[in-house]
This record gives structure tokens, C-alpha cells and sequence, in this order.
């Protein structure tokens, strides 16, 4: 017990005191302030996102739809462009916007045709969409009133609207999904990087030949506990640390977020879904790591790590595609991810996906958390048996079948 | 303290790898552990620092079997092993609290190792940072940073300058008069011949030769003389001209000459002939095999 601790000391130290770890850190947190100071800085200032050129846009009005009620329609509603009113021909149009004297051009042949010159489509372009309506919208106006009807009658019918308010009387997935996605991410790259570098440490130690004094010098049982539950602890407090503090920076602004779509979702997400978040983050690093750290123990070279750890990797990450699929696809709460998440490879995605969405109990929760802790025990007595075998052996990485052989004898 | 290693079998799947190991070992001496690369000597290591169990056999020290909680074990593997992106002093410190040191104690036989080895100003460096022979240095206090008992030391002197060799030699001399119990595997004979009473030469898992080696050189026959002298073709026309009935055969060499006798017995003969002849002669002796040589004899086969 004490060689565990001295072991799980001296990895823990070790992130702790890593330059790379601790810049990671702050920079994720730099990232959470300025996200959330964002509206209190910007509030009352007219800070826009345009990075394109400040000068007001040139644009052509060529109207020989006979229609000139269309001329100043157009202009109230195209504020932000420098209007000018020419009799030309489609091809004169074309000759000056080529020239760059106009940004845009729009040539009106009829009340419902029109030609749109423009020297470059910007994807983000809806100056057409707002012509269409106009156009349509005055059209439709015209024929009202050659039907005969009152400009007041006109008003209401172009005036109507709906109006409809969400009840929501169970979980609102609109909101959930957002969050569920986010936390879902975090959680995938946590275990997915922290897992890799229990991997990676015991291929280190393996490769630089550290492994030769550390066997002789402990039991693999505190070397491999000592590994997975330092780097675990180390994530942990990095995850604790910055959840933290995206917590106070958010209190702190949040006056000025309420308004925010995407902030306000944030803010809706329940203390529970945290401490789920954390436990399956415990839970699923403990499994995927004890796999790691036992892949690991078989590279004799750092290259080797990678290969070793596509299996477990790959289950890892398809768990979180299938996942995410069902959750985007609108489908959580379906027979097969139900199934997913008390299996225990899959179940720190497909439980926690179905946490997040309000489609599980803390009964069901509880249980998919049992399993998982009787499968880490499992898994880390595995581990144990292939490390202690992997760590002595040199040259090319075993084949599953013959780390099976290896286990067996040792029995 | 007696180290004694009973009968001990291994073998990795197929692979018989020791098969009927028996020796012994007491403090204030050191035995050489001799044998080809793939001959088990590092298996041999590892069953007795209990890495992994022996098939059948045991390793007792004092008739107990080791308990690593109160025998330290000092062991300098073959291929380095520290970390080289490291501060030295914090993994020397790691690896001695790993077996039950504290720091402070660590600290205090580190701090007197790193004066002994004149590279106390490269305790706080990262180990990667020193030359070869410095960190090969640092591997030995790594060894000896627990004032261990039992040590091990797989190569010690690869890699080392003159001058760092024989700092390491007179540290290693220093171990076995205090009356550490010294296992010293190497290639190289000289050293072993140096430091070693005794010696082991594994071969196809089995001890193949194993004893003191005074007793070894002298098992061989005694019937080979070597003559220095600067009048070799004189000597050797005399042998030769004169018949001697005891001499087999005379070799003449550049500043020596090897006389062959019939017996060992002929020795004196030999010597009252030569005396007769009056011409200086700078040394008598009979021609040992070297280590190397029996090394050789012993393991050339397969391994």
C-alpha cells in the first residue's frame, strides 16, 4: 500500500509540475473567461463581428417593370447600401458592376422577375431573399387591391401572425441536446487523452528502460494502480478546477449572459448532471485507462503505443459515435442504446447521453455505475496479470493470442 | 550472510531457460556470473530478486527465503534504467522510497555517493543532460542509494573512461570489504579476475564451471612454462640441441619462450638445466590460462 502511494504520488506530482499539463490548463480557463466576460465587456458598445471593409456597399436599382411603386419599396428596406436609380439595360448593369462602380445591381424586368448582379455570391449573402419578398409582398398587395379590398383590410390580412408557446412538461431536449453534446465532448476527449497517456507513460518507462529499477523496486500491482489512479486524479482535479471555474465565471456575469441563447443553456444545466459528469469520467477513465496501461506495458518502443491501443481506442470511440448518432437523430431513448448503456464498455457514453436527456432514472443510473465498478475491478485484475507480463518483455509487440497463452500459464 | 540458490529451473514456453541452477554466495565476497548473451544470467537476476518465480528450486538468504521488506536489494541493470527526462536527485528519491527509504535518508547516502563520484553539481540536472559516464554514475547510486546487502551488478563498467573506471573499480573494492555480498556479472575478464573470488559459467542453463577461480586456474595442467627473456633463440637452440627428454615442445615468441614438459613434475629440471647455461633470464613461471580462455573453452558450443 505504501509503494501505491509513493507510486501514485510521484505520477500525480508529475502532471502537476508538467509545463505542458499546466499551460493546457490555463488556457482552457483563459478560454472559459473570455467566452463568459464576453457580453459584460461588450455591453453597451457597439461591438460588431464584421471583419469585412467598414464602406458602405454601391447598389444599382435598374427598375423597367413599369411598377415604380417597387423603386421605393426597395429603397426603404435596402438601408444598408448606397442607393443609385438608373434606366440601363441588363448588360449595361453587367458592364458596371464587372467594373466594380456597384457592389450589387438589380435589374426589375416585371413585378415578379428580376436579374441580381453581384461580382461575388457571399455564402452569408440574403440581400436576394429580401428583394424576393418585397417584390412578392408588393405583387401580392396590388392583386388584394384590384380585388377590391380596403387598405385596412389589406393591413390586417398582411399583418397576421401566430402566435404558440412550448409547454414542456418533461425534459426540453432542445436545450438538453446542447448540453448533453458539450458535456458528452468533454468527457469523450478526457477519457480518450487521459487513457492515451497512461498508455504512453508506461511505454516511456518501458522504452527508456526506467521499468528495469522500477520492477525490481515495487510489486507491478502498485505500479500499475499507481500510474492509472495518479493520472485519474490528475485529470480529475483539471476537469474539477475548470468546471469550477466556468461555474464562478458564469455567476459572476450573470446578469449580463441572461440573455444569452447559449449561455442560458449552460446555466440550465442541474447540479446533478455535474456530478454525473464527473462520476462517469471516474468511471470510464478507470476502465479504458487499467487496458491502456496493460497495452502499454507491451510496446517495447513508443511507436508501438499507437497499434497497441487501437482496440480499446476503438471501442471507446465507437460507443461515442453511436451514441451521438441516436442522440442527433432525436432516438435516446430506443431499446438498443438502452442496451448500451449498462454494457460497460459502452455505458460512460450511452447512460450518460441518456442522463444528460432525461431519459434515465438515478436507479438506472445507479445501476450502469454498479456494473461499471464491478467491471473496473475486473478489468484492473486483467490489467495487473498483462502488465506484469508485458513489462518483461522486449522486441515486437505479442499478438493477443499469445498474451492469452502467457495469461493462462500464469495462472 | 549466505545467499544460496538451490536447484532453480525456468523456462519461457518452449524454452528451457535454467534448468538445475545451484550455488552459493557469502558477504565480503563477490562472484563473477559468467555466461554468453541468451545464457540466463539476467533470468537468474530476476528469479533472485523475485521478479518472477523460479519453476522449481529456491533462493535463500541465511536459510530464509528472501523478504524484501528487510533485505535490500541493490541491482544495476545490463540496460540502463533511469528517467532520462527527470531531475536526478527527485527520482533517486522516488526509487529509494519505493523500497521503504525516506526522503531524508535518500537524500543524506545520495548526497554522500554524488561527493564519492565527484558529480555533486549534477544532482539537479535532468539526467539526459550528463554525459554517458555520468549517468552511468548516477545508475550506480541509483544501485546504492539504500546501503543495500545484496548487490547486483549486471556490467557496471561498459561504457566508462579509464579514469571513471577506476573510481567505480575502487567504490566496488570499497562494497566487498565492508562486507557487502556482490553478484558481478560482465564480459569483461579483466575486471572479473579483479574483484571476483569465485565465479559461474552458465551455459544451456546449467552451471558449466563454478569455483574459486585460483582453484580453476589451478585444475589445469602445470606442465606449460613461460621464460621471459632477451635471449630467446639461445635458450631455445639450447632446448632444442641438448636432448632433453622431458620437453615436449618449444615455441619461440618475440620476448618469451613457452616450454612444453612430458610432466609438471619437470619443472625444477627444467630450471637447474637453464641455470647451467648462464644466460639471464627475466622470469620463470608456469603459463595459467587466462578467463578469457576457459570462458571460451566452456561456452563455444551452443548456448
Amino acid at each position: 500500500m505504501k509503494q501505491f502511494f509513493t507510486v501514485f504520488k510521484f505520477e500525480f506530482i508529475n502532471f502537476i509540475k508538467n509545463k505542458i499539463f499546466v499551460g493546457l490548463t490555463l488556457v482552457l480557463a483563459i478560454v472559459i473567461a473570455i467566452v463568459t466576460f464576453f457580453p459584460r465587456l461588450a455591453d453597451g458598445k457597439d461591438i460588431s463581428l464584421n471583419f469585412g471593409d467598414d464602406t458602405i456597399p454601391s447598389l444599382l436599382i435598374v427598375n423597367n417593370s413599369g411598377d415604380e411603386t417597387l423603386t421605393d419599396a426597395l429603397k426603404s428596406a435596402l438601408i444598408d447600401y448606397e442607393i443609385t436609380v438608373e434606366k440601363y439595360d441588363l448588360a449595361k448593369a453587367k458592364e458596371l458592376v464587372t467594373n466594380e462602380e456597384y457592389k450589387i445591381a438589380i435589374v426589375i424586368d416585371s413585378p415578379l422577375k428580376y436579374n441580381y448582379v453581384v461580382d461575388n455570391l457571399g455564402l452569408y449573402d440574403t440581400t436576394s431573399y429580401i428583394i424576393d419578398e418585397i417584390l412578392l409582398s408588393s405583387y401580392k398587395m396590388n392583386y388584394l387591391a384590384n380585388a377590391g379590398l380596403s387598405n385596412e383590410e389589406i393591413d390586417e390580412f398582411s399583418n397576421a401572425f401566430v402566435t404558440s408557446e412550448s409547454i414542456i412538461v418533461g425534459q426540453d431536449q432542445t436545450q438538453s441536446f446542447f448540453h448533453a453534446y458539450l458535456l458528452m465532448m468533454v468527457l469523450y476527449m478526457a477519457v480518450l487523452i487521459y487513457g492515451q497517456l497512461v498508455a504512453q507513460s508506461v511505454a516511456t518507462e518501458k522504452s527508456s528502460r526506467a521499468m528495469e529499477l522500477l520492477i525490481t523496486s515495487a510489486n507491478p500491482k502498485s505500479l500499475i494502480f499507481g500510474k492509472v489512479i495518479g493520472t485519474g486524479v490528475a485529470g480529475l482535479a483539471q476537469i474539477t478546477v475548470l468546471l469550477l471555474w466556468g461555474v464562478i465565471c458564469i455567476v459572476i456575469n450573470k446578469e449580463y449572459l441572461a440573455d444569452n441563447e447559449v449561455m442560458s443553456m449552460f446555466m440550465s444545466i442541474s447540479p446533478s448532471v455535474i456530478v454525473y459528469t464527473v462520476v462517469f469520467f471516474v468511471l470510464g477513465f478507470g476502465l479504458y485507462a487499467f487496458l491502456n496501461g496493460a497495452m502499454g506495458s507491451m510496446a517495447s518502443k513508443l511507436e508501438d503505443v499507437g497499434t497497441l491501443t487501437i482496440p480499446v481506442m476503438f471501442t471507446f470511440i465507437v460507443s461515442f459515435v453511436i451514441t451521438i448518432a441516436f442522440m442527433s437523430a432525436d432516438n435516446i431513448d430506443n431499446p438498443f442504446i438502452n442496451i448500451l448503456s449498462y454494457i460497460p464498455f459502452t455505458a460512460p457514453m450511452a447512460m450518460f447521453a441518456r442522463i444528460c436527456m432525461g431519459t434515465a432514472s438515478h436507479l438506472e443510473a445507479l445501476i450502469s455505475i454498479v456494473i461499471l465498478i464491478i467491471s473496473i475491478y475486473g478489468v484492473g485484475r486483467l490489467a495487473v496479470a498483462i502488465y506484469r507480463i508485458g513489462i518483461l518483455m522486449y522486441g515486437k509487440p505479442p499478438k493477443f493470442n499469445e498474451i492469452a497463452r502467457a495469461l493462462k500459464k500464469n495462472k | 550472510m549466505i545467499l544460496s540458490v538451490n536447484n532453480i529451473t525456468k523456462s519461457f514456453g518452449e524454452k528451457q531457460v535454467l534448468n538445475g541452477i545451484s550455488f552459493s554466495a557469502e558477504s565480503g565476497k563477490a562472484v563473477g556470473i559468467l555466461g554468453r548473451n541468451g545464457a540466463g544470467k539476467t533470468t537468474l537476476i530476476r528469479i533472485i530478486m523475485d521478479v518472477f518465480g523460479a519453476d522449481s528450486g529456491e533462493v535463500y538468504l541465511d536459510g530464509n527465503p528472501i523478504n524484501k521488506q528487510k533485505i535490500r536489494i541493490g541491482y544495476l541493470p545490463e540496460e540502463r534504467g533511469l528517467y532520462p527526462k527527470h531531475k536526478i536527485m527527485e527520482q533517486l528519491v522516488y526509487f529509494a522510497s519505493l523500497q521503504g527509504i525516506d526522503k531524508k535518508t535518500a537524500i543524506n547516502n545520495a548526497n554522500a555517493l554524488f561527493n564519492r563520484l565527484n558529480i555533486e553539481e549534477y544532482k539537479n540536472r535532468r539526467l539526459d543532460t550528463l554525459s554517458k559516464g555520468n549517468q552511468q554514475k548516477v545508475q550506480l547510486i541509483a544501485t546504492l542509494i539504500t546501503n543495500p546487502d545484496l548487490i547486483i551488478l549486471d556490467e557496471p563498467f561498459s561504457g566508462l573512461d579509464p579514469v571513471n573506471a577506476s573510481l567505480l573499480k575502487d567504490l566496488v573494492k570499497d562494497l566487498i570489504k565492508d562486507g557487502k555480498l556482490v553478484l558481478f556479472s560482465s564480459h569483461q575478464m579483466n575486471y572479473i579476475e579483479e574483484f571476483c573470488n569465485e565465479i559461474l559459467i552458465l551455459n544451456g542453463g546449467k552451471i558449466v564451471l563454478g569455483g574459486a577461480i585460483k582453484d580453476i586456474k589451478r585444475s589445469y595442467a602445470r606442465n606449460i612454462i613461460e621464460i621471459t627473456t632477451e635471449n630467446s633463440t639461445a635458450i631455445a637452440d639450447f632446448l632444442n640441441t641438448s636432448q632433453h627428454n622431458f620437453i615436449k615442445r618449444v615455441i619461440v615468441n618475440e620476448d618469451n619462450i613457452t616450454v612444453t614438459l612430458t610432466d609438471e613434475n619437470f619443472k625444477d629440471k627444467l630450471m637447474e638445466n637453464l641455470s647451467q647455461l648462464g644466460n639471464s633470464i627475466d622470469g620463470f613461471a608456469v603459463k595459467e590460462p587466462s578467463l578469457n580462455e576457459i570462458f571460451v573453452s566452456y561456452t563455444e558450443g551452443q548456448i
